[in-house]
């Protein structure tokens, strides 16, 4: 009886795992904020940035996919970069007064999505994302292009634009996490980040 | 017998249902990576080896990305980038490659010349930016081949993107010219500048093939 209730504990203690693990090894092990980089960032999203869309929108005539990723990336961005950076402000425009050590610039190279048969089957976006990241001198110091990628239900006639804008802003909320991986893995930040703090330190 | 017929299109939908994801996951493999120095064409220059492959083989188009691009005007080249030195890094600009007729005469950038001052021109009407406008035909063009959209997927993850070289880093990926549907083809000659990233010094890399 005892051997079976240890058994039964086992298995309940394996099926926890099998839940827990891949939860926090996609969702928490890859953040970089336990390695903050020492620098005053600005993030410019402009409103032409805000406003980029892909394709056009779904209609009762023909079967459309609009991807709206700019409107995605506006909400998405911040918050995923704030924890790389010990300061990270937004602006709308590119500003050369700004106290900024780093301004970093996204801009959506392009977007591909697969196409489902069925309703309820899943497709997938892939959005790519290009950074340039300058100094204060306005010197180019870091260029990366991240691809971002979600998947997510067709949608039926009354649900395809929903889902549509769903996967728009999971594949750009991946492309904001990969982001901030690579930004903090940057040997160039990283060295930008470090004479900072020399300067800060004289 | 209309019993029969019922199971028939049970079953016919069951297996329906079991090939969609199947097709889903389709994967296509990734083109394999060498380093820089060991491909047929090849330059190096200020501590930066780049090496390229043109994939001109339909068969292989094929393998690689579930289509035959030669016949439909652009042939796919694999392009492998190695930063060998250990204190510099190097900026890659995608937008800024140029390619055009191997007789012809590109506009080549100085070397040395100061990036942020416009130095690099896109190209004469001769030579054709890459991107986006050779992405995009790639693209049209794939969209139309079957499961077209998991080709045009294919394509743009495996595209070169612009990235930064850091010391000791390599970096790979296509890059997609555009050529004459029939007929053999032209040499091609590929414009690749690059900025060395502390002094904004420009580097040109001229290959043909």
């Amino acid at each position: 009886m005892l051997r079976l209730l240890n058994c039964s504990r086992v298995a309940s203690l394996c099926a926890v795992f099998l839940f827990v693990v891949p939860v926090s090894a996609h969702g928490q092990g890859a953040t970089p904020t336990d390695s903050k980089l020492n620098i005053q960032a600005e993030l410019v999203l402009t409103p032409e940035f805000c406003a980029t869309k892909y394709g056009e929108n779904h209609s009762a005539f023909k079967v459309e996919d609009a991807w709206e990723v700019g409107n995605a990336a506006c909400t998405e961005l911040e918050p995923a970069l704030k924890g790389t950076f010990s300061s990270l402000t937004v602006a709308t425009t590119p500003s050369s007064s700004s106290d900024a050590e780093l301004v970093l610039t996204p801009k959506f190279v392009n977007v591909s999505a697969t196409k489902a048969v069925w309703a309820k089957s899943k497709r997938e976006l892939l959005v790519v994302l290009e950074w340039t990241a300058k100094d204060k001198s306005g010197k180019t110091v870091w260029v990366e292009t991240i691809q971002g990628a979600a998947k997510e239900k067709e949608g039926n006639g009354f649900s395809h634009t929903k889902y549509a804008k769903v996967l728009s802003a999971k594949s750009v909320s991946d492309a904001a996490a990969k982001s901030a991986v690579a930004m903090s893995a940057s040997p160039e930040l990283r060295k930008l980040a470090n004479s900072s703090s020399a300067i800060g330190k004289d | 017998m209309p019993k029969t017929d019922l199971v028939r299109s049970a079953y016919m939908l069951v297996a329906l249902s079991l090939m969609q994801p199947i097709y889903a996951s389709e994967k296509f493999p990734d083109y394999p990576v060498r380093p820089a120095g060991d491909y047929a064409i090849t330059a190096e220059q200020a501590g930066v080896t780049i090496g390229l492959q043109p994939v001109e083989d339909p068969k292989e188009q094929k393998t690689y990305f579930d289509t035959e691009l030669t016949p439909k005007g652009v042939i796919p080249v694999f392009i492998v980038m190695q930063n060998g030195l250990t204190g510099d890094s190097f900026l890659f600009d995608k937008t800024k490659v140029t390619y055009g007729p191997a007789d012809s005469s590109l506009s080549t950038p100085k070397m040395g010349e100061k990036a942020a001052k416009g130095a690099v021109v896109v190209g004469t009407a001769s030579a054709l930016a890459i991107s986006p406008a050779g992405m995009v035909v790639a693209i049209a063009l794939a969209s139309k081949a079957v499961h077209g959209t998991q080709v045009q997927e294919s394509i743009l993850k495996k595209e070169m993107q612009s990235k930064t070289l850091s010391p000791g880093i390599s970096a790979h990926g296509f890059l997609y010219i555009q050529v004459p549907k029939k007929g053999p083809r032209e040499k091609i000659h590929l414009q690749i500048p690059i900025t060395k990233a502390s002094t904004e010094e420009l580097v040109v890399f001229d290959l043909f093939f």
